[in-house]
């Protein structure tokens, strides 16, 4: 089969689906599957000229999710398709068992419905993993702090640091924000990452936000980075 | 009140008239050409000169201009970036040290007529995305100047624009429909949305740039923070006075009479 592309009448039928699978959840009935039509209508959508591999059953991690998404379509598309955000939506329609745990885990809209802001695209659970893998391709042990967990949520880090433009396009933040919280033998984040408190991964976005006015953080290289995170963040700089 | 700001980076403003950016959009190509006059800020020859371009999409594209000392204008492509509210910024930047020596943002550009165009304006708009039955909306969303990444934008429909959102309010009826209620609502978030808000004559964020833009309008300052129950009275009387200066109501009535 061919990975498709809503039109606005399947944009709007999917996310009827989602409003009623919502309800469903909520009232502890089971949520039923995406509605084959609504993948396949050609009144709902159009063939792209991708083809959709078999889907695994499940992806244990964002990561794997990216990974498998990323063979489908040639490195020279990239322009082209990481703007198709129906597409996109028709992606998370068709995969949508294995973003939510098998329809048990439900998030919000726009979770599954894919937007193009930079508020709003990493919050896809298929497009944001996606756009992060793609751009670390060459070193992906960079991000593993942001695509370590299941692909049914979003973890903190990822929340703290998705919407901000200059740490997804800097190879040298993101390794700092791997190495501050991203804990190798656990394959996880550091305990406390998760927290409000000093250190954390939302004092790091207001301490870059700070430096952001006096600094180009583009010029600034991973070893500057490290030495010029105050002293607030060495309990994450030891561990 | 005036609020004192304490620059201890000696950081320097780029006032935008030293700076020419023309945008040239041909269906689907965008590209753009820049120059630049530094002279007057004495920076070091050997800084560098980034433009960074921005969008209210995921990504920014960044262009290396060469040094102060040997800029390399030219022209570039950035039909990548879609949508019609691109944002320019830009930086001179101590190479060594990487602080921020000289910085121009949200830098006006200008059309290929060489008049200000509307894709950098006060409120820049867009008309790429469907907005699921509704015709029009303020979203606090694009990047802006003084590092904002809320800054508003008015989107228009996609199918009700025809991709072509300033097409769309060159429509008397639509921009007399439009325009004052948006400003009405970008003036509320600013003024009766949050913490009280203090007007600095300085700033050029786009809080700030519109209290101006809306104290132009009306000719009086901000009511004073004790008379803050007069700041509805205010924003209606700036978005009337922008509706009457600009003449989107005659220009309704007029329409409608034909």
């Amino acid at each position: 089969m061919n990975i498709r592309r809503f039109n606005q009448q399947g944009v709007d039928a999917f996310r009827e689906y989602l409003r009623q699978a919502k309800l469903y959840a909520k009232t502890k009935l089971p949520v039923q599957p995406v509605p084959v039509e609504l993948l396949t209508s050609d009144t709902t959508s159009e063939p792209t000229a991708y083809v959709m591999p078999t889907l695994p059953e499940v992806f244990a991690t964002k990561m794997d999710l990216a990974s498998f998404v990323d063979r489908v379509f040639p490195r020279n598309k990239y322009d082209e398709i990481r703007i198709d955000v129906g597409m996109w939506t028709w992606l998370a329609a068709c995969m949508f068992d294995q973003i939510t745990n098998g329809r048990k885990k439900l998030k919000e809209e726009r979770a599954y419905v894919a937007g193009l802001s930079f508020q709003e695209f990493y919050r896809h659970l298929v497009l944001g993993p996606y756009f992060i893998f793609f751009n670390a391709k060459e070193d992906l042990s960079r991000i593993q702090v942001l695509l370590y967990d299941d692909p049914t949520t979003m973890n903190e880090v990822m929340v703290q640091f998705g919407s901000y433009q200059t740490l997804m396009q800097n190879k040298g933040l993101q390794a700092v924000v791997q190495r501050l919280y991203y804990d190798p033998e656990k394959g996880r984040i550091k305990r406390g990452a998760g927290g409000k408190e000093a250190g954390t991964p939302r004092r790091l976005m207001d301490f870059f936000r700070q430096i952001e006015l006096n600094y180009d953080l583009q010029s600034v290289n991973e070893a500057k980075f490290w030495d010029m995170i105050p002293a607030e963040f060495s309990k994450f700089k030891k561990a | 009140m005036t609020i004192c700001r304490i620059n201890f980076l000696k950081r320097k403003k780029i006032v935008g008239n030293k700076i020419n950016i023309q945008l040239s959009v041909v269906g689907a190509t965008k590209r753009f050409s820049i120059s630049a006059d530094l002279a007057e800020y004495a920076f070091p020859a050997g800084s560098s000169i980034f433009v960074d371009v921005t969008q209210s999409s995921m990504e920014a594209i960044r262009f290396n201009f060469g040094t102060v000392g040997s800029p390399a204008f030219r022209e570039e492509d950035i039909s990548r970036l879609t949508g019609e509210s691109v944002v320019f910024n830009l930086y001179v930047i101590d190479s060594a040290t990487a602080q921020k020596l000289g910085v121009a943002e949200a830098i006006r550009i200008k059309s290929q007529d060489g008049k200000l165009g509307g894709s950098n304006s006060l409120l820049p708009v867009d008309g790429t995305r469907e907005l699921g039955g509704i015709l029009w909306r303020v979203d606090f969303d694009i990047s802006g100047a003084e590092g904002a990444s809320d800054a508003p934008v008015l989107r228009i429909d996609k199918q009700a624009s025809l991709n072509s959102a300033s097409e769309f309010l060159n429509s008397p009826v639509h921009s007399a429909l439009i325009l004052p209620a948006a400003m009405r609502l970008i003036l509320a978030k600013i003024l009766l949305e949050g913490d009280a808000f203090e007007y600095d004559p300085t700033s050029a964020s786009w809080r700030h740039a519109w209290v101006r833009f809306a104290m132009t309008q009306t000719g009086d300052a901000l009511p004073e923070k004790n008379q803050e129950a007069d700041l509805p009275d205010w924003i209606d009387q700036a978005c009337a006075a922008f509706s009457r200066r600009s003449q989107l109501h005659d220009g309704f009535l007029k329409h409608i009479e034909k």
